[in-house]
């Protein structure tokens, strides 16, 4: 941070309501799939350790975008940057 | 960050003085303890997190908090019991592989106490697209009965109906690690399978998979993974104001009645618990979140310290994220729906901007951090954040997620210090300059 000269939103704040996915699964810093991922799920606990990010539908997108390893995170992308996971560590299968 | 100094005295003198007064030194010392042996990697329900919560409580508790810990049930979380062991032997030689370098526990295996020897096969293609009931007696080229069965990362999902079939000793299939050589630790997954499953590292899939092509393969596994029911504990704090008109009743933490009747609340969260140790390994939780909750703890401090204004002040540290976010989705219908939410995951190597996820009625939530990130040089970028943000906009609430790293997550590599003392400076001057932004 000791270069940083500018701070503030990169592009355009709304980006932030739909960010784009990532790999990575619950608890990691990054999204297999869409943030309404678990914005439009209950809030029972019951659903949150039900399956990755607390939802069905997560889990199944994140088998197929790389959260489980068979596909490296893309070059740039907040898996790589924020957790440096190159393979996905997955939640689920 | 010395080049922000200008920019804060845009905010005014109150701003450069309360930005200024952030501390490395207590946040990097937050982050030394809470990663210490006496939590053991903080995992939810385990004595090093109920240590950890009581920690922080003592800590708010110092800062004048009124603080509460507020317990909950968790299901389903994955505890690894005992080592498991993996080998292998072909053309007459052995190889001892090493957990967490070289394979890992897969969340949706059974239970395997004891280690199992049994010869290594693969499903063939036509099985892996044929139906279930086609099994050895009707056409199916392998019997997996009594074998370990090796599959790749697409199919291992057929590969474990076909070895549940056919009573197969259990699954073998790939993941892939971390750029240190490390296969990350994760604690909440799917439904177990009725088999055993156990990940691979690519080079030792391969590997497997050509020795299988020259002959016979014998693999030797155990997978001491059970699921456990517990409890979590978040701890609650609220920050009592006392100018004039303000409330100063009320339990503040938005569980039941008495929430008051503040102009503006704002919650800044950040979940402490981690995956907890192996049981021969070390995994400090050091950024993931420790450096979080030492951010939100020294933004807490500094805050507490401002002169009062018209904002309620709560903190929220959260239990069991890692067993998928039940802290906060047992907190977040309890908040009072008009709470500002800032929610922290990872302030550990911020490299190009922090990631930021907006979720409910965060507009102007967003554009005062915005506005706070400028003034203190952070950079920030859209991101998704799977975090306890989520619960928080979920139950309708103006709720931001923001992240800044997390070197070595969830493996034992994830140590105090590659946590950056920049970083944590960058997260907890953000928040201070975005609740002061906020109060004026």
């Amino acid at each position: 941070m000791t270069n940083q000269t500018s701070g503030g939103f990169l592009g355009d704040l709304e980006e932030a309501f739909a960010p784009p996915a990532a790999g990575g699964c619950c608890g990691s810093p990054s999204s297999v799939g869409e943030p309404s991922g678990v914005a439009g799920q209950s809030t029972e606990p019951a659903a949150a350790a039900t399956a990755c990010c607390g939802s069905p539908a997560a889990a199944s997108q994140a088998a197929q975008s790389g959260c489980c390893g068979q596909a490296p995170a893309p070059v740039g992308s907040q898996a790589g940057s924020q957790a440096g996971v190159q393979g996905g560590s997955g939640c689920c299968g | 960050m010395t080049s922000t100094a200008a920019g804060l005295g845009q905010g005014g003198p109150d701003l450069a003085a309360l930005v200024e007064a952030v501390s490395a030194t207590r946040m990097h010392a937050a982050v030394r303890e809470l990663a210490g042996d006496r939590y053991a990697g903080r995992r939810v329900g385990s004595p090093g997190g109920r240590a950890a919560a009581s920690w922080l409580a003592a800590r708010l508790g110092e800062l004048g908090a009124q603080v509460q810990l507020s317990e909950f049930d968790v299901a389903g979380v994955r505890e690894l019991y005992a080592t498991p062991v993996l080998a292998w032997s072909g053309a007459g030689r052995t190889r001892h592989l090493e957990h967490r370098r070289d394979f890992v526990e897969h969340l949706a295996s059974a239970d395997l106490p004891h280690p199992r020897t049994a010869l290594l096969t693969k499903v063939p293609e036509t099985d892996l697209e044929t139906d279930l009931e086609t099994g050895p007696e009707t056409g199916s080229e392998t019997d997996l009965r009594g074998r370990w069965v090796l599959a790749d990362a697409t199919t291992w999902g057929r590969a474990c109906e076909l070895a549940e079939a056919q009573g197969a000793a259990g699954v073998l299939t790939v993941r892939g690690t971390d750029a240190d050589g490390w296969m990350p630790k994760m604690i909440a997954g799917p439904p177990a399978r009725a088999v055993p499953v156990i990940a691979v590292r690519p080079e030792v899939h391969r590997h497997l998979g050509e020795a299988l092509d020259n002959g016979p393969v014998q693999v030797t596994g155990s997978m001491p993974l059970r699921q456990i029911a517990t409890r979590g504990r978040n701890v609650h704090a609220r920050f009592p104001r006392t100018e004039t008109g303000g409330h100063q009743g009320g339990d503040g933490h938005g569980d039941g009645p008495g929430g008051g009747n503040a102009r503006l609340r704002v919650l800044l969260s950040a979940h402490y618990d981690g995956v907890g140790d192996d049981p021969d390994r070390r995994l400090p939780a050091a950024a993931d979140n420790a450096s979080g909750v030492a951010a939100v703890l020294e933004a807490a401090r500094v805050l507490a310290a401002a002169p009062p204004g018209a904002l309620e002040l709560t903190v929220a540290f959260l239990d069991a994220e890692e067993a998928g976010a039940w802290g906060s989705a047992h907190h977040a219908p309890a908040v009072p729906p008009d709470t500002l939410v800032i929610n922290l995951d990872g302030a550990a190597q911020l490299h190009e901007a922090a990631a930021v996820e907006a979720g409910g009625p965060a507009h102007a939530l967003l554009a005062t951090l915005d506005q706070a990130a400028r003034l203190t040089g952070v950079p920030l970028k859209a991101g998704a954040m799977a975090s306890d943000n989520r619960r928080y906009a979920a139950a309708g609430l103006a709720s931001i997620g923001v992240g800044m790293g997390m070197p070595g997550y969830q493996t034992p590599a994830e140590t105090p210090d590659r946590v950056q003392p920049d970083t944590l400076m960058a997260a907890a001057r953000l928040l201070v300059a975005t609740v002061v932004l906020l109060n004026t």
